[in-house]
């Protein structure tokens, strides 16, 4: 069966890892999404066949280039960052830290909360 | 039939832009001889379980439409790519090379066709069957092309056959003879000086027709072999 791509809040995210990848050195498609999966103990997939309409996307905005280039016997198409792509990805960056810690800040607050609600008001309850 | 062909005509029929879709399907079948390759390693059919592993032809072809490729200029514009386009061309042609024709011949000026060296002569040959009776299948042929690779069946089409063949049947480079003195870049019949309007209406209809003719049957069997071979 295809791998599911992650689910809607996901939107962005192959965007953001393609650009992460990109910083470090050319890569050609397969080998991104391989990446991909490996980088991120396979929480983060891009659909087999999908990573390349995102990356012709990127391109088409300048934020990628990409050029042929015959590696062993093989002839690819590598991508590469642009100045642009890097600026894109810092700016996507920031703002999904932004987004985690405050998301993460929620998260605690409510397991608190929880945990207020179950141990200690619950105790309390049952004492009565 | 190479994989990912359902793919692209799938996408050629949306009316994304050609070029894109070739890039897209090569880098899917590049994509799939990688993931083949490490599929074999878990036995079976490991070019199957790749295949499957690329997901199914709707999900590439909805993958590629949800990020708002390219779309072919043919299916944005199709009035100038097969109306406005052909129409500027043949006029632009006939009158450029009229007039680089009368510049080439000033020398010459008050000689007739027959009258100048066989070099001189074999130009004005070459040159009106260029424009005469080349340029009109060219483009008619080019409008063909166009919009099979699109998979198009657009009535745009057919009107740009049809103005191809009009303004192709009365635009044509001429070297002057007994009754039209000038070089020129239409086909104007006259008689003792004077145009003959009903002459060069004959003329331009009957060039017209049966370029028309032999464009629209070309369109129509070339389609119907598209559609049966898709």
């Amino acid at each position: 069966m295809a791998r599911e791509p992650n689910p809607n809040f996901m939107a962005g995210v192959p965007e953001l890892m393609i650009l992460r990848l990109l910083q470090e050195r050319e890569m050609y498609g397969y080998e991104i999404v391989q990446a991909i999966r490996a980088e991120t103990g396979d929480v983060v997939s891009i659909g087999e066949g999908v990573a390349y309409t995102v990356l012709h996307a990127l391109e088409r905005e300048g934020a990628l280039k990409s050029r042929r280039r015959r590696v062993e016997g093989r002839s690819r198409i590598y991508y590469a960052l642009t100045q642009a792509g890097l600026k894109r990805y810092q700016n996507l960056a920031g703002t999904w830290l932004t987004l985690a810690r405050a998301i993460q800040t929620v998260i605690k607050q409510d397991s608190f909360q929880t945990f207020i609600q179950t141990f200690i008001m619950g105790g309390h309850h049952a004492a009565v | 039939m190479q994989p990912f062909e359902n793919v692209r005509e799938e996408l050629l029929k949306a009316g994304i832009a050609a070029g894109a879709i070739n890039r897209y399907v090569i880098e899917l079948r590049e994509h799939l001889a990688d993931l083949t390759a490490k599929e074999r390693g878990n036995g079976g059919d490991a070019m199957a379980r790749a295949r499957t592993l690329m997901g199914s032809d709707t999900q590439l072809v909805q993958a590629m439409l949800d990020r708002k490729p390219p779309r072919a200029l043919s299916v944005k514009a199709p009035w100038a790519v097969f109306g406005l386009a052909p129409v500027v061309a043949i006029v632009a042609l006939s009158w450029l090379i009229a007039m680089a024709m009368m510049r080439l011949m000033w020398p010459m000026r008050d000689l007739m066709p027959a009258q100048m060296p066989g070099s001189y002569q074999a130009l004005i040959a070459g040159v009106t069957i260029f424009t005469g009776y080349l340029i009109g299948p060219l483009l008619a042929a080019t409008s063909i092309a166009i919009a099979l690779r699109q998979r198009l069946s657009s009535a745009w089409v057919w009107m740009g056959l049809v103005l191809i063949a009009l303004f192709s049947g009365f635009f044509a480079f001429h070297a002057p003879d007994a009754e039209r003195p000038m070089y020129g870049a239409a086909l104007v019949v006259m008689h003792g000086g004077r145009v003959d309007p009903t002459g060069t209406l004959i003329l331009v209809a009957l060039r017209a027709g049966i370029l028309f003719t032999l464009s629209a049957i070309a369109w129509r069997m070339l389609k119907a072999r598209q559609t049966v071979t898709t």
